[in-house]
């Protein structure tokens, strides 16, 4: 009669107990930090002296802060004009790769993929100097040959360092980004191309009717990741300018923003109030990719 | 066909992909770093000497102190300190300068792990000494004894109510470092105090730019390097009682900084960049404006051809720039420990002449600068003794006019002198882009 309880109740907490690890790491290095973050928010603490509530105050500050919106602007600006260009030739390299024979294949996927295994910090500094000085190597060939207006001082310019930030985010990403969704394609079944070769359907129409529909959930992945990392860019204009963003804060983006309010200024409240921000508007726009890209809704959503 | 056109393609880009990438491989690592990797001598030597004359009262001390600094530079105290303390260990944990803020805040919050000393950069030091967060190293039992120290590094780590929190086994007092070789030739004197009757006033020192640049030779390497001078003729710090000062010489400076730029007397490179710490061998640029730590880290390191042919002067006006300080947490378990390395390497006159000796840098103690004063001069600077011309420096630097805000403000001047400079913004837009800037990190600050 007490048999069989005991051994049911067993196994549920074997369960619990064999996906706890992961649940308490998340809990201590995940959640806390974010609860606190959210605490703070509406604390004013310099980092050493007693807390301080003040209510919505920090909130109050950052919908009315030019900084915060110019900020947000510059980080949008950055992230977009690299992830369209990201995209464009991701889905033009995949389409080569496999619906052509091309010997070296592999080396080229290897190859193009190799830029985002650089630290950005490093690829920061690498194009700080490659353009920074009347004698860097970029002036040094404009000059030598004979470019009206050589030598530039291109970090004067807030578009050509913005550009440049959007360029290195892109050098630096296509190739991961075309491994991705090569990979979305070779999981669609070859039967359906070779039912549209039989119907004379043409190269193109393979492309645009089969395989970007069939690979719109990887699509979606990419896209709502690459908001979230996009929006959170810090390493590549931080390392490439001064960490200020100047430019005049050409390239000032959110989270280097939120980085000097805390721990140059000593604002963490304020600096936890701007992450807060930055996590809803994060939030907002995920949602808003998920629905654009699945308002044409089919059977192979999921 | 096709497919073959296709693969070059690749290819190409391929290449050029690498050429970029050998890029990375291949650049030496120029790091902006403001001080610059120098080989740490802190291996502990082996063997105690117990023969040493050990004091008395320092003999029996043991443990482990724990040091975070944010150079590598203390470091080579431990080795002489464990001669004299031969069972303190003495551990150093070097945190990048850039990080070293955000990694300390919360330790010390929080109270776990926090070392027994910890080191403040002269961009922060201020807002550590007013924190409360180092003993007062005038009271029991440290009873600091100052009068060795000068004035200037003691006032530095001084709070508001007096309390003297922390002190520097460094004191970096400015200079101009200029070529001896350009000067005959251009300015007809090579004499460091010629020179410098000659570069006595903003005014005078772009007159003699002006006259080299008539030879074809840039004055400055960056003019954002006179910044940390134009500082020392303000009258009052930025921040006076919680209030905004915009000194009028930094209007006046602001102007300079336009005139140079748009004359071409510097480099128009920022400072660290590689052009910049080239120019210590160039044939076209006359001089840094750089403090004591500049002779240390970017001259004398860098100078082969030009060794003998650099000198060092005063500019305008007498300045310092930089330094480490250091403290005891209050909270310390190792008070004697710490207070024992923190007395042998900021007010030990001994110990700092051997290191200054070795190392060839300033240090905070007046009657071990005047020793090293007498000795020879240096082979780089043609025989001149860089302690004798800093001793006089120190004599002649204003009050200390340091803030807890000055790390930010100084940037946002910067980053508003520039705009100036370089005529992207007006004189007033750029002004009120310093204020907004400044409004914007310290919201409790009044800007007129």
């Amino acid at each position: 009669m007490a048999k069989p309880g005991p051994n049911k109740l067993n196994k549920s907490r074997y369960g619990y107990l064999f996906i706890a690890p992961f649940f308490v790491v998340f809990a201590i290095f995940g959640l806390y930090p974010i609860l606190y973050t959210v605490f703070l928010s509406f604390q004013k603490w310099d980092g050493l002296a007693p807390l301080a509530g003040i209510g919505l105050k920090n909130f109050q500050r950052l919908v009315t802060d030019k900084v915060f919106y110019l900020s947000l602007w510059n980080t949008f600006r950055i992230w977009l004009m690299n992830f369209l260009p990201q995209m464009g030739a991701a889905l033009i390299l995949s389409a080569l790769f496999t619906f052509n024979k091309i010997k070296g294949m592999k080396f080229f996927r290897a190859a193009f993929y190799l830029p985002n295994l650089i630290t950005a910090a490093s690829v920061g500094l690498l194009f700080n100097l490659l353009f920074n000085g009347d004698k860097s190597v970029a002036n040094y060939i404009l000059t030598g040959l004979g470019v009206p207006g050589a030598p530039f001082s291109f970090f004067n310019s807030g578009p050509f360092t913005s550009g440049l930030v959007s360029y290195i985010q892109w050098w630096m990403w296509f190739g991961y980004t075309t491994v991705i969704i090569m990979a979305g394609i070779t999981t669609i079944d070859s039967g359906v191309y070779d039912a549209a070769l039989v119907d004379g359907a043409t190269k193109l129409q393979t492309y645009t009717k089969i395989t970007l529909p069939l690979i719109r959930p990887t699509l979606i992945y990419m896209t709502i990741t690459s908001i979230i990392g996009g929006m959170q860019l810090f390493d590549v204009p931080a390392t490439l300018t001064n960490v200020q963003g100047d430019p005049r804060k050409s390239i000032l983006t959110t989270s280097m923003y939120l980085y000097n309010q805390g721990f140059k200024n000593h604002n963490y409240g304020y600096a936890s109030a701007i992450s807060v921000g930055l996590f809803l508007l994060i939030a907002v726009l995920s949602v808003l990719a998920l629905k654009a890209m699945r308002k044409k809704g089919g059977m192979y959503d999921d | 066909m096709k497919k073959k056109l296709l693969a070059m393609l690749l290819a190409l880009s391929v290449v050029l992909a690498l050429c970029a990438c050998g890029d990375a491989d291949g650049t030496p690592s120029g790091s902006p770093a403001a001080s610059p990797a120098s080989s740490p001598a802190a291996a502990p030597s082996g063997e105690p000497v117990p023969s040493e004359p050990t004091p008395s009262d320092s003999a029996g001390l043991s443990g482990t102190l724990e040091v975070w600094s944010s150079g590598e530079e203390l470091g080579r105290f431990v080795e002489g300190f464990n001669q004299v303390h031969p069972d303190v260990t003495v551990n150093i944990t070097v945190v990048p300068n850039a990080d070293f803020i955000a990694k300390l805040t919360p330790t010390l919050a929080s109270g776990q792990g926090a070392p027994d000393i910890f080191t403040g950069e002269s961009d922060y030091v201020k807002y550590l000494v007013d924190s409360g967060f180092w003993d007062d190293l005038r009271q029991a039992p440290y009873s600091a004894d100052t009068s060795d120290v000068w004035d200037y590094v003691a006032s530095v780590g001084t709070d508001a109510s007096g309390a003297l929190r922390a002190l520097s086994w460094q004191a970096s007092p400015g200079s101009i470092m200029y070529r001896r070789d350009m000067a005959k030739e251009v300015l007809g004197t090579d004499d460091p105090t010629e020179v410098a009757a000659l570069l006595s006033s903003n005014d005078a020192m772009l007159d003699v730019a002006a006259k080299l640049k008539d030879k074809g030779i840039k004055m400055f390497a960056s003019w954002q390097d006179i910044m940390n001078m134009q500082f020392s003729n303000r009258a009052q710090p930025w921040v006076v009682d919680d209030r905004l000062v915009i000194d009028e010489s930094m209007l006046d400076f602001m102007d300079m900084a336009k005139t140079i730029a748009e004359n071409g007397y510097d480099l128009n490179v920022d400072p660290w960049a590689p052009e910049w710490s080239a120019a210590v061998e160039s044939t076209d640029t006359f001089c840094y404006v750089l403090p004591s730590w500049g002779y240390q880290f970017v001259v004398k390191p860098a100078a082969d051809t030009t060794k003998g042919q650099w000198a060092m002067c005063q500019g305008s006006v007498p300045y310092v720039k930089g330094g480490t300080w250091l403290g005891i947490y209050k909270d310390s378990p190792n008070k004697d420990l710490a207070w024992a390395f923190l007395e042998y390497c900021c007010l030990n006159s001994e110990a700092q002449q051997a290191y200054a000796a070795e190392y060839g840098e300033y240090v905070s103690l007046k009657s071990a600068d005047q020793a090293l004063a007498a000795g020879a001069g240096e082979e780089v600077l043609g025989g001149q003794n860089p302690f004798a011309f800093y001793n006089e420096q120190m004599e002649k630097i204003p009050s200390d006019l340091m803030t807890a805000y000055d790390g930010t403000i100084n940037t946002a001047f910067l980053s508003a002198a520039k705009a100036y400079a370089t005529g992207v913004l007006s004189k007033d837009d750029a002004l009120q882009q310093f204020k907004d800037d400044v409004a914007n990190a310290y919201p409790e600050l009044t800007i007129d």
